[in-house]
């Protein structure tokens, strides 16, 4: 076996128990890596009866045959369970180094269940895992925690640790990678599900990388492909995420305002140029990564200060910035801070701020529901103050922990009117107005509303693939055809993230798909082709969603807040963009061999090779 | 030469391309005065100063090769000109 180990762990808190359980050839074959044996772990281990925050939850996280290689931009790993935000699969993806610290001792995932008696963490090292005391940090941040695990570890481990915000339970707390650079795995709140296992961290250092069919053609191949990585995304390496952001209000991709606004002065006070301009002390990259996205920001003055840390990426300034109307960088900053110090997803964090921000302006809120703080639009200092709040649940921060989708149901007076979310996920920052192939996809990614789903927003702007049928941008607003394009860009990125490559690889057609299959071929000895490969990414994508099915998730669930349906932006060149999701949804069904329900068909599943997984699917299908 | 715009930028330039006629082959820095002057909207663009912030904003490519702001341009050539992807 090449470019696996072909082994997991399999722990269980409750009974403190660590057992190696085998992965079969054909199963990575078949779902590769990543999300792909993820899913298949959370689908065969949890279901309706699960609670996401009781001990038969099943937290799981894999890395890919990529993970540990040369292959550039692939230090990543896929963590799933069933969330306590969304109540459906939850996932997160993240970089940083641990997943390459945690593979080369000697496993390709681990899955956790049960709940342990008192505080502990996980150590992996080259001689398998344990369960070890963590006591002593309950309580503590994820930054004096790294450091202390560490202590009592190796320096060189990789630590993902939760924060105060995962102990609490709120539901959409992170967890934070910490290695050389910090990286977060903000989304659906699956820090929560390690808080309420009692446990605090696992920490990974080892010294086996996985063996590779052909190293020295991969080395050939690769060292081919870096220049012309470097070449195009110099732009995105110097200006970060968030070199964009003037670009994006310009075109109304940019939340504002709660995304009812049209247009935004402070926009530029807050983008990527802005930032490396001010207060950029350096860039970070995550290991074997030439692109270097990463920020990290210096602020020895002002209100904010000292400040010396990882800085806020674009879907934050999104998030924290545009939705909230705070064009105060260096409060974003110290915010985003908070966030990695705590454990909280900063897009679920500034879009809650932001929900309530409009329901203070209602009246729906008044001051003596946010202990005091005038929760005006822009109010930087409140961003500030409510992200500390929402992490230790303290005041309105108990409410607001719950994520907005719950808050605005236990607020009334038709507070879900102005909320913004999907299947109780709140949105990335691209507006699905702008991009209808992100309308789609948000309505139909099976964590709720997910641009990298499908990341169709930027094979509308610029990209293309034509191995896997994309030979042009996909023309905006263009409905006839986006059902289709949007479903090989859901499924192409399930691949992407089995394997596992970052998205960024794919800026300025730096990495295509004929690489991917090339470098999958030259790690495992497969001989794998562009269809087989494409149908990896469909398999996986059926599986998500059949799962979400087992949970209640239909037609009825495929929907889009009426922000995003019913609300014309005012500004000329930004309206009647909005979407027509029904027209789109009865495509995107059929084009997928789903019932009208969006359910996978029986005939779908049986040619993806998802038989044995019939009997979970609901009646009637 | 054509400048052929992709996506968004159609609308914000108004239409599909942009042609400048060359009547020797020039450096691509030298023509982004003709497309920001000759185009409202992108006037923004061509007020950026450095080649990173440029082409945080904007980038070209001839034969899917990316360019450098030091590249010449022929009149028979064709620079394909995007918004670049960026967030998160």
């Amino acid at each position: 076996m090449f470019g696996y180990h072909g082994k997991m762990l399999w722990i269980d808190l409750t009974q403190r128990s660590v057992a190696v359980r085998p992965l079969s050839d054909a199963d990575l074959r078949k779902y590769i890596g990543g999300v792909g044996l993820a899913a298949r772990v959370l689908h065969d281990n949890t279901g309706p009866d699960t609670d996401p925050l009781g001990p038969d939850n099943v937290l799981t996280a894999f890395t890919g045959p990529f993970t540990g290689t040369r292959v550039p931009s692939a230090s990543r790993h896929h963590i799933m369970a069933l969330s306590p935000l969304t109540g459906i699969l939850g996932e997160s993806n993240v970089g940083g180094s641990w997943a390459v610290h945690f593979k080369n001792t000697g496993f390709d995932g681990i899955a956790i269940t049960g709940r342990a008696d008192r505080p502990v963490y996980i150590w992996i090292g080259d001689e398998g895992a344990e369960i070890r005391d963590a006591q002593p940090i309950w309580g503590k941040d994820t930054y004096d925690s790294a450091a202390w695990l560490k202590s009592r570890t190796i320096d060189k481990a990789s630590v993902a640790v939760i924060g105060p915000a995962g102990e609490r339970g709120v539901r959409y707390a992170s967890i934070s990678h910490i290695g050389t650079i910090v990286r977060s795995a903000g989304r659906t709140g699956m820090g929560a599900v390690m808080g309420s296992k009692n446990l605090k961290a696992m920490v990974a250092y080892g010294t086996q990388p996985a063996p590779l069919a052909d190293p020295d053609a991969l080395k050939a191949d690769v060292k081919q492909v870096i220049p012309h990585i470097r070449k195009v995304t110099e732009a995105f390496g110097k200006f970060g995420t968030s070199g964009g952001v003037d670009n994006y209000e310009r075109i109304g991709n940019f939340p504002i305002q709660n995304w009812r606004g049209s247009r935004w002065e402070g926009a530029g006070k807050i983008s990527g140029a802005t930032m490396h301009d001010t207060v950029l002390s350096g860039r970070t990259a995550c290991l074997t990564c030439p692109i270097a996205c990463g920020r990290h920001v210096k602020i020895t003055e002002g209100p904010y200060a000292p400040l010396d840390c990882e800085g806020p990426e674009y879907e934050t300034m999104g998030t924290m910035g545009g939705e909230c109307l705070v064009d105060d960088l260096e409060a974003i900053c110290k915010a985003n801070d908070l966030c990695n110090r705590y454990g909280l997803d900063t897009m679920s964090t500034g879009s809650t701020i932001a929900f309530a921000m409009e329901a203070f302006e209602k009246g729906i809120l008044t001051t003596e529901d946010t202990d005091g703080i005038e929760l005006t639009w822009g109010n930087a200092e409140a961003l500030v103050t409510l992200t500390r709040k929402i992490a230790f649940r303290e005041g309105i921060g108990e409410l607001m922990g719950e994520g907005s989708q719950r808050m605005a149901e236990k607020l009334g007076n038709n507070a879900v009117e102005f909320v913004v979310a999907v299947k109780g996920l709140e949105p990335s920052a691209h507006d699905p107005r702008r991009f209808w192939s992100q309308a789609l996809s948000y309505a139909t990614a099976a964590r709720g509303a997910c641009h990298n789903a499908s990341w169709g927003h930027a094979y509308e702007l610029a990209l293309s693939m034509e191995e896997i049928g994309i030979p042009e941008p996909y023309e905006s607003y263009k409905a006839d055809g986006m059902a289709e394009f949007v479903a090989k860009m859901q499924n192409y990125q399930c691949v992407n993230d089995a394997l596992i490559s970052c998205r960024f690889a794919q800026v300025g057609k730096a990495v295509t798909a004929t690489n991917l299959v090339n470098w999958l071929n030259q790690i495992t000895g497969w001989g794998m082709d562009i269809d087989e490969f494409m149908a990896v990414g469909e398999r996986i994508f059926n599986l998500k969603r059949l799962y979400n099915t087992r949970l209640g998730i239909s037609r009825k669930d495929d929907v889009l807040p009426p922000r995003f349906m019913t609300l014309n932006r005012k500004d000329p060149d930004l309206t009647n963009q909005l979407p027509p999701l029904g027209r789109l949804l009865g495509d995107y069904y059929e084009y997928r061999n789903w019932s009208e329900d969006g359910v996978p068909s029986n005939r779908k599943l049986s040619e993806l090779g998802l038989d044995r997984l019939y009997d979970s699917t609901p009646a009637g299908v | 030469m054509i400048f052929r715009f992709i996506g968004p930028l159609k609308h914000l330039a108004g239409s599909e391309q942009l042609e400048v006629p060359l009547r020797a082959p020039a450096q691509l820095q030298g023509l982004l005065g003709s497309l920001a002057t000759r185009l409202d909207r992108l006037i923004p663009y061509g007020a950026k100063t450095t080649e990173a912030q440029l082409m945080a904003n904007l980038s070209f490519f001839k034969d899917n090769r990316m360019l450098r702001l030091i590249d010449r341009i022929e009149d028979s050539d064709t620079i394909v000109v995007i918004l670049p992807p960026t967030g998160g």
